[in-house]
């Protein structure tokens, strides 16, 4: 009858949330950009979206096969990266790029680091990072909103018209000139789903209310680089426009809310997420202002990454020496009987 | 005047086999980029083409291994201070024969290495200095060998950097085209570099890993069989003992 | 929130489904054990109320042990009256998830246990005294009486771990006695009845239990015998001697026994498959810990092997409530990795060292036996494959009649005894 018995260590009970769902959450919060997506660019976007899950799930399986010759995790974080990386481009790349930049997210961010958990860069960022130096042509064109693209493999030339983000103009200094309504709509050229604001915005209320994100970090974020731009504008508009042109015109926005947000490269005190978004804010609008790029985003988020752990231990030693205190005065006070 | 252990030759003869394969450890096990980071700087900021790990290679053959071994030959006899001088005079002296033999393979060469050639020059210092000395051999003679499959081991690594560079980005191997690959751009600069350098020293280390798993894993099972063999002898022997009362 | 309540503005733990019932609105299931329920002793003299000596031997007598820490109830008092104590006070706090063996005496056997506090109370000349009860219950029938035989019912609110929260009721610098409700009814029954103290208090319950109950039990009755009165409605994977979140669980149930600390026999059934995630870093564990530890860093450390790092994390502060392992999503262990550590960190210099050999011990044997699985399967491969060349059938690697002596302790199999856990995990 007890055969089932085995033993185990305390706690014996669970909470019933499991990674898997922390994930899924994160993937619900990206359909409705893809929804939208699909709307200014047609089913291209979509099928980019699925060639970004499709090979960042395969590659998943074969780095857990490289590590333990087993396919034990089924956790969709590759497939929040695979997700997460074909948004960050332009929706006229070819399906190669996608899976060239999903290659790299996952065998040289995260499989020689240890895998899901150990990476110490966000992989999507950095798969993005790494494709945008390879063919910078490619990425940084954007074709024209509410126009169907071809969903063929390459897009020749002349299928489809370009135009200059909003990024750009504000890059050399023109002001913007979009009407109102497009602008808060989305319809402007840009990254396949970044220029939704509204859009973007709900994602983030869904993710703060499901837990899967800490509210330090966005807040932060984007009231240091709002600060940023009302002290140092670019263009000479009203600073309402500028700090709107430069937030929602560029993947700042959308950078704030899931790529700073990885919850494996992000500091683990609450103190260090303050100082960490502070500082990804200031690295992401210095991208923005002087670098050739105009996606500033992804290059600042591969740098704070890298001192995210020693603002954990700046931190732990400050609170180190606030438990010894309290640890000594309830030593001195005594305890009950 | 510190000596260095490495260097004082033990007192039980050695074969010359073992020697050999000492001196040879240096071109996998004990690969000195991968292992001990010998000029990764020049090599990730150079060897962007097969040419250039080329010449490269040349130029750490002319230039480095000489002084590199004038100064293990050096130790101990002279005090630290004046084998760092002598030692990088003759690299500098080298550099200016480097210069002729490797313009006609790839004339903008030094341009490439420009930065990087006092690092060249230097090497030796921190190659045989005091503290790190990375040679394994215990006699000076045989250092002579293992500097150079020092040469050869760089040259290696070099050679498979320049060469995956030169594909990746321009797929053309020593300037001709060879296949229609998809062109990285990233792969001629220094942070590809990098990277094909760290999953390049983790292949090799995977395969110094085996080895030594392999060579443990043999060795004990013959250890497991000498003792079985004898203890059947004496089981044998026993059993004779009993018999022949 | 309580006066003197710090901890609950930051509001540290977390939110426990507490499944009381329906063990707690039952009455108390009494079993007799013929030989031991009915031992008495004989009373000291005394007029009116005992004073503390008589009380202090009453509780000596009757062998009453406090069912809170495990201290004998008469050193307890003993202790008391050497100090400047403010207040008497009751622990009916069952803030563990199914537990209810300290609130059930308290409902359902109420008066007794205030009688016995005014006792205390009266005998330690302190004026203050009344009952702590947790009160976060949700799936309560019951409801909680404000008074019970005119002594205050103090409700204590929060999130687990909420015995912390008691220890500042008062005021920092008022310290109280704390006596278990158990052994406040043991010493009423002593008073009146002269009875000594034989039996527990403890709640059977969990999702495999077809009879929850608490249960007043003979001291040293077997497990089995507990889970076999209330019935077992599913073949448990897990009994617990203890709590829900800070018992040991025990796979032995002939030989184990209820003793007074037990408090709770549980039996749950994890339907559950659990799967190998890793730490994602999300930080739950950080944000529910009472004492402000990052268990995740820890758990880091320990797994890596790399303690040295982790004296910073102050792994000694632990007070192992569970908290981090019940709310982590990727079910990992965290808890035991943090005794570990703390174990680690309390131990001298030469444990210290054992510990780093065992574990540099294990990698290189993980090292080795990972390509010894791979040499044998292989070699067992090959000789299956000549085998069937020469249609034969496959001999075995063993040699026979080699005297085992020698032989084993050269077994090709290698240390790998628990190598592959500490690796893996």
């Amino acid at each position: 009858m007890l055969k089932k018995l085995k033993k185990g260590d305390s706690p014996h009970i669970r909470h019933s949330e499991v990674t898997t769902m922390l994930m899924l959450d994160v993937i619900i919060a990206l359909l409705p950009l893809y929804l939208m997506a699909y709307i200014y660019y047609g089913p291209r976007a979509l099928l980019l979206g699925a060639t970004g899950a499709a090979s960042a799930l395969i590659f998943g399986y074969l780095c857990d096969l490289f590590i333990d010759r087993k396919i034990h995790s089924y956790d969709l974080s590759t497939v929040v990266t695979g997700l997460i990386l074909p948004l960050l481009m332009p929706a006229s790349v070819s399906y190669f790029l996608v899976i060239i930049a999903t290659f790299f997210a996952v065998f040289v961010v995260k499989l020689p680091f240890g895998g899901t958990g150990y990476n110490l860069f966000n992989p999507a960022a950095a798969g993005f990072a790494f494709v945008s130096v390879c063919w910078p042509d490619k990425l940084f064109t954007y074709p024209l909103p509410m126009r169907q693209l071809p969903i063929s493999w390459v897009i020749e030339e002349g299928e489809v018209t370009y135009s200059t983000a909003i990024s750009q103009m504000l890059s050399s200094g023109v002001v913007p000139d979009i009407d109102r309504v497009d602008f808060i709509m989305g319809d402007f050229a840009g990254p396949m789903g970044v220029t939704n604001s509204l859009v973007l915005l709900a994602c983030a209320v869904y993710l703060l209310l499901r837990r899967a994100i800490n509210w330090r970090i966005p807040l932060t974020f984007f009231l240091t680089s709002a600060a940023f731009v009302l002290l140092f504008p670019r263009v000479e508009t009203t600073s309402l426009l500028n700090v709107l042109y430069n937030l929602s015109g560029s993947s700042l926005i959308f950078g704030g809310i899931f790529l700073l947000n990885d919850p494996v490269t992000l500091p683990k005190r609450n103190a260090a997420k303050f100082l960490y978004a502070f500082w990804a804010a200031i690295f992401a609008m210095l991208f923005q202002y002087f670098s050739a790029f105009d996606q500033g985003i992804p290059f600042a988020v591969i740098i704070i990454n890298v001192f995210a752990p020693l603002l954990d231990r700046a931190t732990e030693m400050i609170l180190q020496k606030i438990r010894r205190k309290r640890l000594e005065k309830k030593q001195r006070l005594g305890t009950d009987l | 005047m510190k000596r260095n252990n490495a260097s004082v030759p033990t007192s039980e003869p050695v074969s010359a086999g073992k020697h050999f394969i000492v001196a040879a450890s240096a071109l996998f096990r004990r690969n000195p980029v991968l292992t001990v980071g010998l000029l990764v700087g020049p090599l990730v900021a150079a060897a962007t083409t097969l040419k250039a790990a080329a010449a490269l290679s040349i130029a750490v053959f002319v230039i480095v291994l000489p002084s590199v071994v004038l100064a293990k030959l050096l130790q101990n006899l002279l005090p630290n201070w004046l084998i760092a001088a002598v030692s990088i005079l003759c690299s500098a002296s080298l550099s200016f024969l480097a210069h002729f033999l490797i313009t006609p393979i790839s004339p903008l060469i030094f341009d490439a290495i420009g930065i990087y050639l006092p690092v060249l020059i230097i090497t030796p210092v921190s190659f045989v200095g005091p503290g790190h000395d990375h040679f394994a051999s215990r006699s000076k003679r045989w250092c002579i060998l293992e500097a150079l499959f020092v040469g050869i081991g760089f040259s290696l690594v070099a050679g498979i950097l320049g060469a995956l560079r030169e594909l990746l980005s321009s797929s053309s191997l020593w300037g001709i085209p060879i296949a229609v690959l998809p062109s990285f751009r990233a792969a001629n600069t220094v942070f590809a570099g990098f990277i094909l350098l760290g999953f390049l020293s983790a292949f090799f280390r995977s395969l110094a890993i085996t080895e030594k798993k392999m060579a443990a894993f043999f060795r004990r099972r013959k250890a497991e069989k000498l003792a079985r063999n004898r203890v059947f002898r004496e089981q044998y022997s026993q059993e004779e003992t009993a018999s022949a009362e | 929130m309580q006066l003197g309540d710090t901890m609950a503005l930051f509001s540290k733990g977390i939110v426990l489904e507490q499944h009381k019932e329906p063990a707690l609105s039952r009455e108390i299931v009494q079993l007799i054990d013929a030989d031991s329920s009915f031992l008495t002793f004989t009373q000291p003299e005394y007029e009116g109320e005992p004073t503390l000596e008589q009380l202090i031997t009453i509780a000596e007598r009757a062998v009453i042990i406090d069912e809170r820490d495990g201290r004998p109830l008469a050193e307890k008092l003993f202790a008391a009256s050497k100090k400047q104590l403010y207040a008497v006070v009751a622990d009916a706090v069952d803030d563990e998830p199914y537990v209810s063996s300290q609130l059930g005496v308290v409902l359902h056997y109420g008066e007794g246990v205030a009688s016995a506090l005014k006792l205390c109370a009266q005998a330690l000349n302190i004026s203050k005294y009344c009952i702590l009860a947790y009160k976060n219950i949700t799936d309560l029938s019951i409801k909680l009486p404000a008074r019970i035989a005119s002594v205050r019912v103090l409700p204590i609110y929060g999130k687990y771990p909420a015995e912390n929260r008691a220890e500042n009721l008062f005021g920092p610098n008022q310290k109280k006695l704390i006596i278990g409700a158990g052994a406040l009814l043991h010493l009423y029954r002593a008073f009146k009845e002269s009875r000594v103290q034989t039996t527990c208090f403890v709640t059977v319950a969990g999702n495999c239990i077809a009879n929850a109950r608490n249960m007043e039990l003979p001291i040293g009755t077997p497990v089995k015998d507990v889970l076999n009165f209330c019935g077992l409605a599913l073949d448990p994977t897990r009994v617990v001697l203890g709590g829900s979140m800070t018992g040991r669980s025990t796979t032995d149930l002939n030989n184990e026994t209820v003793g007074i600390t037990t408090r709770a026999v549980l039996a749950f059934e994890d339907a559950i498959v659990r799967r190998k995630f890793n730490c994602i870093g999300c930080g739950r564990c950080v944000a529910a810990c009472p004492q402000g530890l990052t268990p995740t860093l820890i758990y880091r450390h320990v797994v890596s092997g790399h303690y040295d790092g982790a004296e910073i994390l102050d792994a000694t502060h632990c007070i192992e409530c569970g908290t981090c392992t019940y709310i982590c999503p990727s079910e990992l262990e965290i808890s035991a990795k943090v005794l570990q550590a703390k174990k680690y960190f309390l131990s001298t210099e030469k444990e210290r060292l054992v510990e780093k050999e065992r574990l540099s011990a294990n990698r290189r044997a993980a090292m080795y036996g990972a390509f010894n699985d791979f040499h044998s399967a292989f070699s067992k491969a090959c000789s299956g494959i000549s085998a069937l060349i020469r249609k034969k059938p496959a001999s075995g690697k063993k040699t026979p009649a080699a005297p085992k002596v020698k032989a084993a302790s050269l077994s090709s199999s290698g240390p790998d005894t628990g190598s592959a856990d500490d690796k893996k995990e």
